[in-house]
């Protein structure tokens, strides 16, 4: 064989990350698309897309971008945030419960570093140690945001260090049940009246002061225009610290990593010194934690002490571990989607308090049951299950709540193959949409009335839900049925053995 | 007496645990008697009272953490799930059951009549059980007597206090009790006959006694659902992933949230509507005594609810200690706990046992949520209680080393009494730094810090000493 090409090899390598190069372009052209899809929904011969569009429209999806801008923020926060724990906990093995303490920190300093002066001057109540910190601070180092930004993250590093030093000496389990109780100490710390530790106590600081520079609240148009900046100057952060924990990861300092995680023992007789791998995992980790929690206190413009709540730590957890553990990017990726969901349907489900943390829990139990090791590594039948069914999903609800008063003969020619394609799944959608908006209208006392958005929404999900298993298992039903009937596969000379 | 605590003593496998039991008597007697030196004698016995509840609370919810880890050597982080599902289950029973107070026995011929209603059935069903006994073989009469004795309770109570639903949920507790004895492998007979005599004294005491009775069913009740709970999700959902311990952790951490959540769900009100089983605002579980009520001991005033909960405690806890150590299923679980394989190759089944632990342990914790979810400061009543006390379980079992029970006895007791000793603190600590033009500022020790109190001494042992006072390393595999 000749040997490759110059362009033969970067074709073949980019042909290999295809996804992910898709991924990254979306990503940056976000708000541009939104407007293309707003130009193709205009067209209304093309009745698809005019409904299609409008559906979205109703949904949330497309027409204001500002909201969906943040969500993307959001989204891209978390994924950064869950990256850093996947790089601790994924490739290293300790498993740490409370990341939320550097989430939280480093927001805390990122408002001291930038407004010491403030904190004086409004007279916020502190004790003695951070009352000198904060002076010191006032003197020597007051910094722009930018540069706080930065520094303060590098400050939670400094905790991770001390911490590490001490409480990475457990093995385990057990530093997995210790890591939940640090950043319960600052919490109750916090809400403490009398050590008060950081200002705000109980109720946060609002009004952070922005790295951005805001645009003028004369400006109709200014709270896009803040969104979009903030979106990017996130997607310029997201891309920096996961491209930089991804070099980490898949080079040889990852290697090291992966070592200690799968024996610490074997690891020690080869030469590696495994405290002080572990001790360099957990400054990284901490340093992107607390990017990640000063680009929170942005998108709020507050902190509180909430942010370091056990709630908020197992947010990486449970994204890490259903996207699949030891891969960075899988968290990160899972982190988008989750959010993104969560955003959409802020209005429709989730509006009951304490819904969102149910469902995360019922899908992480979902995921450790039955794929085992996350979606990115879940097996191709599996892969295929998940989009198969969604795209059901969406063919139905075009199928269910199409405007068949006026089409043309194209559209109903192209809404007729997707419903002889989907055929059988048909009754299963209509019985479980009906059961499930019952439920919901009934039990749940949601409003739900037909054609709306959130009744497009609910009936969405619930599709999803029903439809993925049933992609899962359509395949191989009918492989059974035709085994049955035919004896033998009609195919050219394949055999496949019932399974 | 003396002798066996000097063969105790000098014994070998005790030898290099000398030192932490010196140290941990000399913490426990400066502890107790440190509120004595700071202020007067009543208030000192108020502090040591009260320092001994908190540790029985702590040692309820954690013994089970333990255990489970001491039997399938994995990190159940779901006891907050419980100890809410338990708490709030009773009040959903206690909400379920409408219940008026003040039966007037005070007019004999009402009493005279409910009497006779009542103690004529009564002798009926011995005399009928005593024949049965007699004339037909035993395991048939103990099957019938297991399905009556529910029912007997139930007509009862039903008679009695006039609301089905209070009977129903009797004459389940005592099926529960008859089906626990069942399962537990206890020897058949006392056990049934037993529980037959509870559900007889069960109308008797409520005519005595009024809500008591029923209260005591409501708790028994709450606590089997849970454990039930924990066995069912200790079969089907853990078993499938034990080997990754890690892994059993993320779940039991997922299904808290699940179970902490859906109880949020539950207790608000939607949309303005007002579909919410709980109702939103201040919950109130009446208890076995009213809650205001302050009963005096040697000159120290505790609430009753917290004595009675002592009291509970303590006889629950000297039940599993006599469960553990001289029953058979108790034998298996200590085989269990040594060496699983071992233990499977003499017959054990070792995924009976698991199931029989997490029971247990979670049982417990859901006992201890129904006794103490109507006083204790730490654990607010709201929905997300439960992440306070996996604190609790964690902070005891890391300061009393995994895997060994009387290192978590130990430990509980010490935090008791340093977080209740803390909150009596008052001080100021008074620093003058000239430098930064600071003359004087102080901190003042409170009762509010007692909640820092374990997180603290979790530190501290971290760096002292980080497998615990009691506990083994780590075997190798």
């Amino acid at each position: 064989m000749a040997k490759e090409n110059f362009y033969q090899k970067i074709s073949k390598k980019l042909n290999q990350k295809k996804y992910f190069i898709i991924m990254i372009l979306t990503l940056i052209f976000l708000p541009l698309l939104q407007g293309v899809v707003e130009i193709a929904g205009s067209y209304p011969n093309i009745f698809i897309l005019s409904d299609l569009y409008s559906m979205l429209v109703q949904i949330g999806l497309v027409g204001n971008n500002t909201l969906m801008l943040q969500f993307f923020t959001l989204a891209m926060i978390f994924a950064i945030f869950t990256a850093s724990w996947d790089m601790l906990s994924g490739y290293t093995g300790q498993f740490n419960f409370g990341h939320a303490l550097f989430f939280g920190f480093s927001a805390y300093f990122f408002y001291i570093f930038t407004s010491a002066n403030q904190i004086i001057k409004n007279g916020y109540e502190l004790n003695p140690i951070s009352k000198i910190i904060v002076e010191l601070i006032n003197q020597y180092s007051l910094l722009p945001p930018i540069e706080a930004f930065f520094v303060s993250a590098l400050v939670s590093a400094l905790l991770a260090f001390f911490i590490g030093l001490i409480a990475l000496r457990l093995k385990g389990a057990y530093f997995a049940l210790v890591s939940l109780i640090l950043p319960l100490i600052f919490y109750y710390a916090i809400l403490n009246q009398n050590l008060n530790i950081f200002p705000g106590g109980e109720f946060g600081i609002s009004n952070i002061p922005n790295i951005i520079p805001q645009a003028n609240p004369n400006n109709p148009l200014a709270s896009q225009i803040n969104a979009l900046n903030l979106y990017y100057f996130t997607l310029l952060i997201f891309f920096i610290s996961i491209g930089f924990m991804m070099l980490v990861a898949y080079s040889r300092l990852g290697d090291t990593f992966q070592a200690i995680r799968e024996d610490e023992e074997a690891a020690e007789s080869i030469g590696i010194n495994t405290a002080i791998y572990k001790i360099l995992a957990f400054v990284i980790s901490a340093y992107f934690a607390g990017i990640a929690g000063n680009l929170f206190a942005q998108w709020q413009s507050n902190v509180f002490p909430t942010m370091f709540y056990t709630t908020n730590s197992f947010v990486p957890i449970i994204y890490s571990v259903i996207g699949g553990v030891g891969t960075i990017y899988g968290g990160a990726l899972t982190a988008i989607i989750i959010t993104l969901l969560m955003q959409l349907y802020v209005t429709v489900v989730f509006n009951i308090v304490g819904s969102d943390y149910l469902i995360y829990g019922l899908g992480l139990i979902f995921v450790l049951l039955y794929l085992k090791t996350g979606i990115v590594r879940a097996k191709s039948e599996q892969k295929r299950a998940m989009v198969l069914g969604f795209l059901f999903a969406v063919s139905w609800i075009l199928i269910s709540n199409a405007n068949y008063s006026n089409m043309n003969t194209i559209d109903m020619i192209v809404l007729a193959i997707l419903a002889i394609l989907t055929l059988p799944l048909i009754p299963f959608f209509f019985i479980a949409g009906n059961i499930g908006i019952f439920v919901l209208n009934n039990f749940l006392s949601l409003n739900l009335t037909v054609n709306s958005a959130s009744y497009i929404k609910a009936l969405f999900l619930i599709d999803m839900v029903v439809g993925i298993p049933l992609a899962y298992y359509y395949p191989k039903i009918f492989k059974k049925i035709r085994l049955r009937i035919f004896g033998i596969w009609p195919s050219i000379g394949l055999y496949e053995p019932e399974q | 007496m003396i002798i066996m605590a000097l063969k105790f003593w000098e014994s070998d496998s005790f030898q290099e645990e000398r030192l932490t039991m010196i140290t941990v008597i000399i913490t426990i007697i400066v502890l107790s008697l440190a509120p004595f030196a700071i202020t007067d004698p009543t208030t000192a016995f108020q502090t040591f009272l009260l320092g001994i509840i908190l540790s029985a609370l702590y040692l309820t919810t954690s013994i089970g953490f333990s255990l489970i880890f001491g039997v399938a050597k994995q990190f159940k982080l779901s006891v907050g799930g419980y100890y809410v599902i338990g708490a709030y289950m009773m009040l959903f029973l206690q909400n379920a059951i409408l219940i008026h107070f003040g039966l007037s026995l005070n007019d004999p011929v009402t009493s005279g009549l409910l009497l006779t209603i009542l103690i004529i059935p009564i002798v009926i069903i011995l005399v009928a059980v005593f024949l049965l006994f007699r004339y037909f073989e035993e395991q048939f009469i103990l099957k019938i007597l297991l399905v009556f004795t529910p029912i007997i309770t139930l007509a009862g109570i039903t008679i009695l206090s006039g609301s089905f639903a209070s009977g129903l949920f009797c004459g389940l507790s005592v099926a529960c009790m008859a089906l626990a004895g069942w399962y537990l492998e206890f020897n058949k007979r006392p056990i049934i006959i037993i529980i037959f005599l509870i559900s007889i004294l069960n109308p008797i005491f409520y005519f005595i006694f009024n809500f008591s009775i029923i209260y005591l069913n409501l708790v028994i009740v709450s606590t089997f659902f849970t454990a039930v709970l924990a066995m069912l999700s200790d079969r089907y959902l853990i078993d499938r992933i034990r080997e990754s311990s890690v892994n059993v952790m993320i779940i039991t951490f997922a299904l808290a949230i699940i179970f902490q959540s859906f109880v949020t769900l539950m207790s608000y009100p939607k949309n303005g509507t007002e579909f919410s089983i709980f109702g939103s605002g201040t919950h109130n579980i009446s208890t076995i005594v009213i809650k205001s009520d302050i009963m005096n001991i040697l000159g120290a005033s505790i609430n009753t609810v917290k004595v009675f909960s002592l009291i509970v405690f303590i006889m629950v806890l000297i039940l599993l200690f006599l469960f553990i150590n001289y029953t058979r299923i108790g034998l298996a679980i200590k085989a269990v706990s040594q060496d699983e394989v071992a233990a499977s190759l003499a017959g054990i089944n070792i995924k009976k046992i698991t199931m029989i632990v997490s029971g247990i342990g979670m049982g417990l914790v859901a006992l201890a949520a129904v006794l103490t979810s109507s006083y204790s400061a730490t654990p607010i009543w709201n929905p997300n209680m439960g992440w306070a006390i996996l604190i609790f379980a964690i902070v005891v079992v890391t300061l009393g080393g995994m895997g060994s029970l009387s290192g978590t006895v130990i430990a509980s007791f010490i935090l008791g009494l340093s977080t209740v000793f803390v909150s009596i603190l008052h001080y100021t600590l008074v620093i003058i730094i000239p430098y930064y033009n600071i003359t004087i500022f102080s901190i003042t020790f409170d009762a509010t810090y007692a909640v820092l109190v374990p997180l603290v001494i979790v530190l501290l042992v971290m760096i002292i000493k980080p497998h615990g006072l009691f506990g083994k390393k780590e075997e190798q595999n």
